[in-house]
Order: C-alpha cells, then sequence, then structure tokens
C-alpha cells in the first residue's frame, strides 16, 4: 500500500537578523554579509507542512485539515507573521536562518502533535529549507 | 546511480464530498462547503526514477510519459468524479484518494522507470502526495 501525505502551504512575513552571538563583529559581518544588517530585514517565507497517516476509509481524508489549519495558525503564523524573529523566545539563543526556522516549525508542531513528516521553508523566490527529522 | 524526473500536467475536475448514509447534518459538519457540487484545476506531478540509459540520455523518454499521464487524465478531465467515474461511487472523491487513483492507474504505464511519488495539487495551498511504499 503506498503512503499518503497531505502537504498545506501557509505564508507569513517577518524580519530578521542573522547574528551569532559567538562570533565577533567582523567574523558576523564576514559569515552573514548584508543579513548581518543591525537594523534587520525581512522576508515573506512560505512554510510547506506535509503531514501523514492513513487514508479514513469513511471520509477519504488523511488528515484533520480543519486541525491542522489550527494548530499551525496557533503555534507558528500567530506568533511568527509581522514580528521580528529574533525578538521571539524560540530564538533567544538561536540565529533565524532558514534551517533553524524549519527546525522550530518542525519542533513545534510535532510537539502540538501532529504527525509532520516535512517541513519545507520557502524563504526568497530562490532559497528553500527542508527537514525531515532525525533519520 | 538512479535519478529522479517529475513532470506536471493540469486538469480540471469538479466533486462532492459525503459519506454515504450520513445524514446532511453530519455531512454538512464534516465537509461544510465542499458538500456542494464544485470543481477545481488539479496539478497532477508525477516523479519517476530510474537508470539513465547510457544510449539516449535519458530514464524515460519525456513525451512518453507525458502521454501516459494525458491519458490517465483525460479519463477525470472535465468530468463531474462522483457522478462519471465509477470508483468514485463508494470512495469519497477527496484529494487523497484521487491521488492514489491516479497513481494506481499511472504506476504500471512508466517503463522502464518507476513511479515513485505522485502529488496532486487541488489549490496553490493544499496537495496530497502519495510515494511507493
Amino acid at each position: 500500500m503506498p503512503s499518503v501525505a497531505l502537504i498545506r502551504r501557509y505564508a507569513f512575513s517577518s524580519a530578521h537578523r542573522l547574528h551569532s552571538d559567538a562570533l565577533s563583529p567582523e567574523e558576523n559581518a564576514r559569515l552573514y554579509g548584508k543579513c548581518n544588517n543591525p537594523n534587520g530585514h525581512g522576508h515573506n517565507y512560505a512554510v510547506e507542512v506535509a503531514v501523514t497517516g492513513p487514508v479514513d476509509p469513511r471520509t477519504g481524508f488523511c488528515a484533520d485539515l480543519p486541525a491542522l489549519d489550527a494548530t499551525v495558525r496557533r503555534t507558528i503564523l500567530e506568533p511568527f507573521d509581522h514580528n521580528d524573529l529574533n525578538a521571539l523566545p524560540e530564538f533567544a539563543r538561536l540565529v533565524p536562518t532558514g534551517e533553524n526556522i524549519a527546525r522550530v516549525i518542525w519542533d513545534k508542531l510535532r510537539a502540538a502533535g501532529l504527525p509532520v513528516l516535512s517541513v519545507r521553508l520557502q524563504e526568497t523566490r530562490d532559497n528553500f529549507f527542508e527537514y525531515r527529522g532525525d533519520r | 546511480m538512479p535519478i529522479r524526473l517529475t513532470k506536471q500536467l493540469e486538469f480540471a475536475a469538479s466533486h462532492t464530498y459525503s459519506v454515504p448514509g450520513a445524514s446532511a447534518a453530519e455531512n454538512e459538519r464534516l465537509f461544510g462547503a465542499c458538500t456542494r457540487h464544485h470543481g477545481h484545476n488539479y496539478i497532477l506531478e508525477a516523479t519517476v526514477e530510474g537508470e539513465t540509459d547510457p544510449r539516449t540520455g535519458m530514464v524515460v523518454n519525456v513525451s512518453d510519459l507525458k502521454k501516459a499521464m494525458q491519458d490517465v487524465a483525460a479519463e477525470l478531465d472535465h468530468r463531474h468524479l462522483n457522478l462519471d467515474i465509477p470508483w468514485f461511487r463508494d470512495h469519497n472523491p477527496t484529494t487523497e484518494n484521487i491521488a492514489l487513483y491516479l497513481f494506481e492507474k499511472l504506476r504500471p504505464r512508466v517503463a522502464p522507470a518507476r513511479l515513485s511519488a505522485l502529488r496532486l495539487h487541488e489549490d496553490e495551498t493544499l496537495s496530497v502526495e502519495v510515494r511507493d511504499a
């Protein structure tokens, strides 16, 4: 029997600044370039969340879509959208790179009990980050 | 070294969601607006995997894959899935079930490659991916 995953795309717009306290100002500037601008900058992010499960023979659904939407809205979109990621507790000790944002989204949705298979974060038209857990 | 190749194709179909034997109120609670007859432009995305033929440089001839995808999608294109396709008389035509239906129809038609995944987009925010187990 093939496996089935439902993939839902959400959007949020946030500010961030890439800066590591473990590095010197010169190293930060060299490593992160214009993303290290002290005043920050922002992106329109899109995130594709894939959840998996058996297809219910009665409804034909493999996931509870309203529950998925509500959980993503409450745990990700409401705190992240139109906010500064660096100011959030999730990124107090974590540089909000695409890699780390994808990982944080995965962790928060897993902690909320969702059967997450993958989190794919689009930061710009050209940059994507995908996290599929420790495999 | 295996290579994966993905091709897309668009088709359009209509459907309604319901559970046989359920009351109108129960169907409304389960499916909301999807209980009404409505339609979508679906995008079928097939990913095939195989070894590159050293003679042609191809995993599969894309025009053969296109033809197979067109043939499989043609059965559903511009149809009312619940009324026109027998399998959906007792399977709710959700994105999951349409994707599974297309996966089984397309799977035997992509030789010499293997159908490793099929993704069906209902709109820009919702899709389902079926993977060969």
